[in-house]
């Protein structure tokens, strides 16, 4: 005999007041690193090699643009994924921000 | 300051007196960056939640009094550092590398603030005079920092 199924609940859906626009998920953001005169060369190439997992050579490409550039765009992300990417920047004491990639 | 053995899961470092009087001071000066240094973004905040930025700073300061707990139970666990043969020897675990890392230079960048962020960090009597302790502060986490780099590097060679 067939058991008589229960009723089924639909859960009300309530929309998410937290959830973030579209557009804070689409890669318009900018991880950059500005240049700090205290900072060590082989200081700034580890962390980005920390943070990115990027192999040395990549990391010191970008460590030597901040050198002599001044700023570094070290990748474009969602906002989510950059705000990440900046916290784990500022936990080792380099000066990044994020910009909108206009 | 020099590698003393290396296991898979941590390193043993060997501090002479003088640097372990260095060291000690360097980590009791955590933290030394004010908070919230940093803005989350230099151009237009426009297109931010302000809410993103306060996140990010308590994030932050959560992070730091994190790190300064573990110094502190570092500190006061007594067994971190050992006499050994006139040297000191402390080890460090491979997935603390990062975190002393941090330390370092969080204490490095706070006493350059301390001085004005110079740009000029190579003319070392005009700073000195200027403030001698963040000085002398700097400078020790600057060098135990690069000493930690380049022992850690000779070691995965």
């Amino acid at each position: 005999m067939a058991q008589t199924a229960s009723p089924l609940t639909v859960p009300e859906i309530i929309p998410d007041q937290e959830s973030r626009s579209k557009d804070a998920l689409e890669p318009g953001y900018l991880v950059v690193c500005w240049n700090d005169p205290v900072n060590f060369m082989d200081y700034v190439t580890h962390v980005f090699q920390t943070v990115f997992g990027w192999n040395r050579e990549k990391a010191e490409l970008h460590m030597l643009e901040v050198h002599e550039q001044g700023r570094s765009v070290l990748a474009r992300e969602s906002l989510e994924r950059a705000e990440f990417y900046v916290h784990e920047l500022q936990k080792f004491t380099l000066h990044a921000s994020l910009e909108r990639d206009e | 300051m020099r590698l003393v053995s290396t296991t898979p899961t941590s390193r043993v470092f060997a501090l002479n007196e003088k640097e372990r009087v260095f060291f000690l001071g360097v980590l009791r000066s955590y933290p030394a960056v004010p908070d919230a240094r940093q803005p989350l973004s230099r151009g237009s905040a426009d297109h931010l939640d302000p809410g993103d930025e306060h996140m990010l700073h308590q994030a932050l300061a959560e992070h730091r009094k994190g790190n300064s707990a573990k110094i502190r139970r570092w500190l006061n666990g007594g067994s971190r550092l050992k006499a050994a043969g006139g040297e000191w020897h402390f080890s460090l675990a491979r997935k603390d590398f990062n975190w002393l890392l941090q330390v370092l230079n969080d204490v490095r960048v706070g006493h350059w603030i301390q001085l004005g962020c110079p740009d000029d960090v190579h003319d070392p009597l005009a700073l000195l005079r200027k403030d001698p302790t963040a000085f002398l502060h700097m400078e020790a986490a600057g060098m135990f920092q690069m000493e930690l780099l380049r022992l850690a590097k000779g070691d995965a060679d």
